[in-house]
């Protein structure tokens, strides 16, 4: 028999890998038999899908149940969870490798993880998935794996660590906590859902335990599917407008992905900063809206640059107010993070986190194929000066790579473990 | 939980979404007869599939595989033996109720998957028992055994080796004793002590 043929989710086109229909999947092949249009209507989204665009269109077979059965494909020459559309929650975690780890223990543990993401992410429980119910719901589950410089130290391939796999220098800005800081894996996963991040998030740590330990943990959230308008950007909880200037990835994916052919096992593969960046909002609750304006340079309403009508206009840094000062102030956020370098951007897939009064900011997530050419010189401006600066603290910071999608029949990270 | 997962009405209609007719069981049970979409398997083992195939790791002692088996003649299955060059011996064990407390053993008359019928082989349900493992089996690693069935034909099981706490069986008398009970299947901290776990809690 060939695999799941009763399938009736749009499954990516790569395939559900080996296996035969789940009881699940027979299920809803029942529903969808007797129930027509309401199965079909599950939206399949691509890995690589334009930035914003991802969202199903409304129809009138819409399911209800549309967020929780959409997914995103596993397999591809990218990974998952970098130009997808920022899911509504997220949980980044950070393990240790355990003492005596080598190339084989991390070809093992890669192994487990391809099979676990890809099964999780269409859906189904990964294997020994001691609550199999909870992976029904796959709601645009991504799961990225990254390589801190100790997945290079214990592989004994130091030789291939770009060369932007290091510790971003200490800046005058920082505080950070080793709790935040660090770590030789990162897990990324991100969901329309919390449970179904709950659960993936568990089975891939508890699948790992032999091989790796837990260092941190980091969830935020966005905002929920069916609750804003597709392609509203987000706003942090300073109540800003965040990312309007955010590069699109399929528009400009050498800003992000390394090219095939020249990069070798990076090909398709690009880096992650996670830093965790505290904001202070009972501080911030004294700043009048002025204040708060000025201090990006952006309105709140609706995030327009102070020099412009709507949020996409481009802001006149060369602008002067009655007085004569730039409208836009010399120390504005927004102008301090503009670079005349085209290359000195990069993707920002943040999320908000709240963990209690006092406890609140930002999971600030980036991706650029080049750390070092890309984001550093725009984290030296804003250490250097930035308004922002008092009210935001960056308390935890990791750096990883992020190694090319998976092909049929490979497992994560095969290229650089096996090249 | 406590049970194999035998869904004959699930196959038969998974059977009808897949649009091959169905034949009468009167027609094909113990017939040679071709089934439409080709011809019946040649053998016992060739009329099974399995579909996600685990084993649980093991440092050394007992283990076991798991897996849904899916019988697609129209013909019983028994599987009568196994092996696994992992272990010391191998037996496809059953459960079973002993005076109201559930136990396992070794499943005398083998173990049945009727034709057209998925057959689950879980944690407290039937299973492929490793006996006598001397050299760890990792996670991320894969195991292989070799089900025999009646006819004397083979079916090769690649299972993967996960983590797993669970599946810490008790047995009868006539069992190989092992600490733990049903109770304990998901709690590692309950098993101390088997030698049957791989890692800690973390």
């Amino acid at each position: 028999m060939t695999a799941d043929p009763v399938q009736p989710e749009q499954l990516p086109a790569d395939g559900p890998g080996p296996g035969r229909p789940s009881r699940r999947g027979f299920l809803r092949g029942g529903a969808t038999f007797l129930g027509g249009a309401i199965g079909g209507a599950a939206a399949t989204f691509g890995g690589t899908a334009a930035w914003g665009a991802t969202r199903p269109s409304s129809s009138s077979s819409e399911a209800p149940d549309q967020a929780g059965r959409a997914t995103v494909a596993f397999r591809g020459p990218r990974q998952p969870g970098v130009g997808t559309t920022p899911q509504a929650f997220a949980t980044l975690l950070a393990l240790d490798l355990v003492d005596g780890s080598d190339r084989e223990s991390l070809v093992r543990l890669m192994r487990i993880w391809t099979d676990d993401a890809e099964r999780l992410m269409a859906g189904r429980p990964g294997l020994a998935d001691t609550e199999p119910e909870l992976a029904a719901v796959p709601a645009r589950l991504t799961v990225t794996v990254g390589y801190g410089p100790g997945v290079f130290a214990a592989a004994d391939l130091p030789g291939r660590a770009p060369a932007w796999l290091r510790p971003l220098p200490s800046f005058g800005v920082d505080r950070l906590a080793d709790a935040w800081s660090g770590g030789d894996l990162l897990l990324q996963v991100c969901a329309d859902d919390p449970v179904t991040v709950s659960h993936a998030a568990r089975v891939l740590v508890k699948q790992a335990r032999t091989f790796a330990r837990p260092r941190w943990l980091q969830r935020g959230f966005r905002n929920s599917p069916g609750t804003v308008a597709p392609g509203t950007t987000w706003r942090n909880p300073m109540g800003q407008v965040d990312g309007t200037g955010n590069i699109d990835p399929a528009a400009e994916p050498h800003l992000i992905w390394h090219p095939d052919g020249s990069a070798g096992w990076l090909a398709g593969g690009t880096s992650a900063v996670v830093r965790r960046i505290a904001m202070d909002l009972d501080r911030w609750d004294e700043v009048d809206r002025a204040g708060r304006e000025n201090t990006i340079g952006r309105r709140l309403s609706d995030g327009s640059p102070l020099t412009g009508r709507h949020e996409h206009d481009t802001p006149d840094l060369e602008a002067k107010g009655p007085n004569g000062f730039g409208v836009i102030d010399a120390a504005a956020h927004i102008r301090r993070s503009r670079t005349q370098d085209p290359h000195e951007r990069f993707l920002r897939r943040p999320y908000g986190y709240d963990d209690g009064p006092g406890d609140t900011g930002l999971v600030f997530v980036s991706y650029q194929a080049d750390i070092d050419r890309q984001f550093l010189p725009v984290q030296r401006r804003l250490d250097e000066l930035d308004l922002l600066n008092e009210w935001t603290t960056p308390i935890g910071s990791a750096i990883f790579a992020v190694p090319p999608g998976v092909g049929p029949g490979e497992y994560l990270g095969q290229a650089l473990l096996e090249g | 939980m406590n049970r194999s997962t035998i869904s004959p009405a699930r196959t038969l209609a998974a059977t009808a979404v897949l649009g091959l007719t169905l034949l009468p069981a009167a027609c094909t049970a113990g017939s040679e007869a071709a089934p439409e979409d080709g011809a019946a398997p040649a053998t016992d083992a060739a009329a099974l599939t399995v579909e996600d195939p685990w084993a649980k790791a093991v440092d050394d002692g007992m283990t076991a595989v798991f897996g849904t088996l899916t019988n697609t003649s129209g013909h019983d299955v028994r599987l009568v033996s196994a092996e696994s060059a992992a272990a010391g011996s191998t037996e496809l064990h059953e459960f079973v109720d002993e005076g109201g407390s559930p136990v396992m053993q070794e499943a005398g008359d083998g173990l049945l998957v009727p034709a057209e019928t998925s057959f689950t082989l879980e944690p407290g349900g039937p299973h492929v028992m490793l006996l006598g493992v001397t050299d760890p089996l990792e996670p991320g690693e894969e195991v292989t055994v070799a089900v025999t069935a009646e006819d004397g034909s083979e079916l090769e099981i690649t299972a993967p080796v996960r983590s797993f706490d669970g599946a810490n069986e008790s047995y009868g008398q006539d069992g190989d004793a092992q600490d733990g009970s049903m109770d304990s299947m998901d709690h590692s901290d309950q098993d101390a002590g088997d030698g049957s776990d791989h890692g800690e809690d973390m």
